[in-house]
């Protein structure tokens, strides 16, 4: 015992008693209740705010085929009414504590947030726990709703012309799947939506055990402990849901007999260009996924990454141009890379210019290098914990796509362990797979329109 | 039969005296059986969470430079927001316009003795974040850093802000950047639209200038122009500062010595003249071949310094504020759900005061939805608001206010601000008295006065050339 006590006071005297060291969302903890909600709670006792979360792992992936936007529409009529409260209601009564309130869908999941006041955060999980099972929908406001979900969408796709485009993209990129399909669904398929089909999904997929309640802010575990059973404790477990193995195999080999997607558009001012390679999910204990993270930031993470010295300024070939890695997706994920550029005629430049960067990783990237990209990844993580609703998110999408609270927190230390080996390895695979490449140009006089 | 009778008798007796018990239950029973939402935030665990901010000012030690600080330390992170009066966008020679914005990238392209890429390097293996900017009004820098690094961290941005190095191959490189930026916003419909208005209602007042610039006149920028204009508008005299974060007062001091160090005493900028803005001219329509309109309206506003502000702040609250429940949403969703959003509020500039409001609609219900909103905003001025629509909106910007502590930056950037608009450094303490004192008439005089045919004119962008497709 004395010696524990020891052990505590040394290490109070190495890290300072007011600054432990930190990592990231390092004061995160879990819990389950018995009816299967997980709950996360995030303590940041800043500012007497908090941010609530349900998260809902079901989204675009989980529709019936032809019945493309459910889990969107849903996500719309769960701010219109439960059998409680009236439409309106929910809003109003957010609005007039001060909340700000939303939700959003993605391919993988849906979640719904309230960010406010702490002391307004019992009403705020009132509301939450009533609609994940109270759920009610009228002729009217179904109709009505309809209408506001086709012009958001159409809204989407007027805020920027280019979407369609790139919807176009990711429907050849993700070949047959559900990914490659927009999350809003197209308008003959939300046209096609009927009540029963939302009731249905709904009933199917909305309970605590395919749900994570995410607490992060003002407030301590044991009070989340009391607070989460007190409004939630009491919704009854569904039986088992199941959730199609969405993972998608690799696919790249098709890409090798695949044009590229090419477009000159009239309205386009200035070139673009997305190349793609389409990797396998990751388990986030899967020391691949670190040595990729290490990679891709490597090639264009900093202002000294080859991306960035080689082709822009070295050969001028774009005015910007970056690689990204997207690991967070259930079913697949991509490593992505994207340009900017003036003369339309450097395309095919730019595309050889990233496959060759990517080759000479395997020459240029010493062990030096590899501490410094380490480094660099892992500097601003304590940012993380700064804002509330941030670190909430965080947990969104992570928890969202297949990960664990455990994956986030380990992050630095699955960082720190990824080997140059690895990092190689993976190019080398890399190499062997073919990326799908879109373009998009600016209508010049002697082209038509594509 | 009779048995049966009686039977039933006894069954009727029993259910009415349960009724009976049950009704006296529910008007006796606690409110917290009943649903009451007053009742729950009332009696919630959490109810005592208090709150007390109260930034102080400091004065750096050697230098005098005075400035806010919020002392916050539960994370080691400090956010450092400085701006430089009379230096925005609006400030630029017209010839040179997009300066500003080009500075903003050729300041972290190597500084004193580092290059470009060690200058980088340096903040990246750290993850010190210094960013620069304009709007209209200034040229403002965000600098963050973790406690530990304070020292690397103010070095970095002294060179920054006194030795940049501004070499001519990134010079090139940064203009391209830019122009693609033009380009972008020239694409984007919103963007686009918000240019073409700016043009159209500040018209000859350099508030019209695009932050972007053009293509012609981002090609005519050179290095000496960048330091011209560093010399002219970076001094002490028109320099403001909000700190936040993990820092004692006394290092705060220190730390703005260091990161101000050799910056000239007396900057050379100008206060621009007072704009008007055109409301009496035509409304604008812009042809671009959209699946949807956009549209912005805009009306004469108040300053934040005016008696009159909160009304005039609180009146836009109910009839555009960001939810779902202001008057404008209501009435656009209950004809059919006609829009996705309508948003509206005041802008303050340092010589214009605006309420700007934005709205999309399929491109046929373009009209219906804008005859909406000027029957509406007339309604509006003519009729005023209710006891309860006023209740709602005082409510709601009161208790969102601990929201915006969510982040270090933002708090440092609303310290400056208070400075610059001399709203006092009790500010934030009383911020939220100045919305519970908004009376009823206040608002509807306050609307009476700018709710008028007169202050409301329209910019939108969209498919105006064709004839409109009739509905079937």
């Amino acid at each position: 015992m004395h010696k524990l006590i020891g052990k505590i006071i040394i290490c109070i005297v190495l890290f300072g008693i007011s600054h432990p060291a930190k990592a990231a969302l390092d004061n995160a903890q879990e819990f389950f209740l018995d009816n299967g909600l997980q709950v996360i709670v995030i303590p940041n006792h800043k500012a007497p705010i908090v941010k609530q979360v349900v998260l809902y792992k079901v989204g675009r992936v989980d529709e019936p085929v032809g019945k493309g936007g459910i889990a969107h529409f849903l996500e719309h009529l769960m701010f219109r009414g439960t059998h409680k409260f009236t439409d309106g209601k929910f809003n109003e009564l957010i609005e007039k504590n001060g909340g700000i309130s939303n939700a959003a869908t993605s391919h993988d999941f849906t979640y719904y947030y309230q960010f406010l006041s702490v002391d307004r955060l019992e009403l705020a999980m009132y509301l939450e726990a009533d609609r994940m099972t109270g759920l009610n929908i009228t002729d009217d406001v179904f109709t009505k709703e309809k209408n506001v979900v086709l012009q958001e969408r159409n809204q989407r796709l007027s805020a920027d012309t280019t979407k369609l485009f790139w919807e176009k993209y990711e429907k050849l990129l993700w070949d047959e799947s559900l990914y490659g399909e927009p999350v809003s669904g197209t308008d003959e398929e939300i046209k096609n939506i009927s009540k029963q089909d939302i009731l249905d999904f709904y009933n199917k997929y909305y309970a605590p055990n395919n749900a994570v309640l995410i607490l992060s802010g003002d407030i301590d575990i044991e009070t989340a402990k009391d607070l989460a059973q007190k409004y939630y404790g009491k919704i009854k477990t569904h039986s088992k849901i199941e959730r199609e193995d969405k993972s998608i195999t690799n696919t790249s080999e098709y890409y090798h007999n695949v044009y590229d997607l090419t477009s000159r558009r009239k309205d386009v001012k200035i070139s673009r260009l997305v190349g793609c390679y389409h990797l396998s999910h990751f388990d986030g204990k899967n020391p691949l996924l670190y040595a990729m993270i290490v990679l891709e930031n490597y090639l264009s993470g900093s202002i000294s990454s080859p991306v960035y010295q080689q082709m822009i300024l070295q050969k001028h070939l774009a005015v910007s141009a970056a690689t990204s890695f997207n690991y967070l997706r259930r079913g697949s994920s991509t490593f992505s890379m994207y340009a900017y550029f003036q003369r339309p005629e450097n395309a095919s430049k730019i595309k050889e210019a990233f496959v060759q960067n990517l080759k000479a990783t395997l020459k240029k990237l010493t062990p030096q290098e590899l501490e410094k990209v380490k480094k660099r990844i892992l500097a601003g993580i304590i940012y993380q914990n700064d804002n509330p609703s941030d670190a909430a998110e965080i947990v969104v999408r992570w928890l969202g796509t297949g990960y664990s609270l455990q994956d986030i927190q380990n992050f630095e230390k699955n960082i720190n362990a990824v080997t140059l080996e690895q990092v190689r390895d993976y190019v080398k695979t890399l190499q062997d797979m073919y990326p799908f490449w879109g373009v998009l140009m600016p209508l010049t006089e002697d082209h038509h329109e594509l | 039969m009779n048995y049966n009778f009686a039977r039933l008798k006894r069954v009727v007796n029993v259910l009415l005296v349960i009724i009976f018990i049950y009704g006296a239950f529910r008007i006796l029973l606690p409110d917290v059986y009943r649903f009451n939402p007053q009742y729950l935030v009332e009696t919630s665990i959490l109810k005592n969470k208090s709150f007390s901010v109260s930034p102080q000012q400091i004065e750096s030690p050697k230098l005098k430079i005075k400035a806010y600080l919020l002392e916050e330390h539960s994370n080691p992170i400090v956010n450092v927001f400085f701006l430089f009066k009379n230096s925005g966008s609006a400030h630029e020679t017209p010839q040179k316009a997009g300066l500003g914005r080009l500075l903003s990238d050729m300041l972290l392209k190597g500084a004193g003795p580092y290059s470009m890429t060690a200058f980088g390097e340096i903040l990246e293996q750290n993850a010190i974040e210094i960013s620069f900017d304009n709007n209209k009004d200034e040229f403002f820098g965000i600098l963050k850093f973790i406690t530990k690094d304070e020292k690397v961290a103010a070095q970095m941005l002294n060179l920054a802000l006194t030795k940049p190095a501004f070499p001519l191959n990134y010079m090139l490189q940064s203009k391209k950047e830019l122009e693609t930026q033009y380009q972008h916003q020239q694409e984007r419909a919103s963007s686009y639209m918000g240019v073409e208005a700016a043009k159209h209602l500040f018209g000859r007042h350099p508030y019209s200038h695009n932050r972007y610039g053009r293509p012609e006149t981002i090609k005519s920028i050179t290095v000496s122009d960048l330091r011209a204009f560093m010399r002219k508008n970076f001094a002490r005299d028109n320099l403001i500062v909000g700190i936040s974060g993990d820092i004692t007062a006394e290092n705060a001091g220190k730390l703005l010595d260091k990161i101000f160090n050799n910056l000239s005493l007396k900057n050379h900028g100008k206060e621009l003249a007072e704009s008007k803005i055109d409301l009496s001219s035509p409304d604008v329509f812009l042809n671009r071949s959209l699946p949807q309109k956009l549209g912005i309206f805009a009306g004469k506003g108040l300053p934040m310094s005016d008696k009159d502000f909160y009304p005039l702040k609180v009146a836009l609250e109910i009839f555009s504020g960001d939810g779902l429940t202001s008057r404008i949403q209501k009435a656009a969703r209950e004809k059919k759900g006609l829009t996705y959003g309508v948003y509206g509020d005041i802008t303050n500039y340092d010589k214009a005061d605006v309420i700007f409001g934005q709205f999309s609609t399929t491109s046929e219900n373009f009209e219906i939805l804008k005859n909406l909103i000027i029957a509406e905003w007339i309604k509006f001025g003519q009729h005023g608001v209710t006891e309860d629509e006023l209740e709602q909106a005082k409510n709601y910007l009161i208790a969102s206010e601990p929201l915006r502590y969510a982040d270090t930056e933002n708090l440092s950037a609303m310290l400056s601000y208070i400075q610059k608009k001399n709203l006092g450094l009790d500010f934030l303490q009383k911020r939220n008295s100045y919305i519970k004192n908004v009376e009823i008439d206040d608002v509807n005089r306050v609307a009476k006065q700018y709710f008028t045919k007169e202050n409301l004119r329209f910019i939108a962008v969209g498919d105006f050339a064709k004839e409109e497709p009739k509905r079937k």
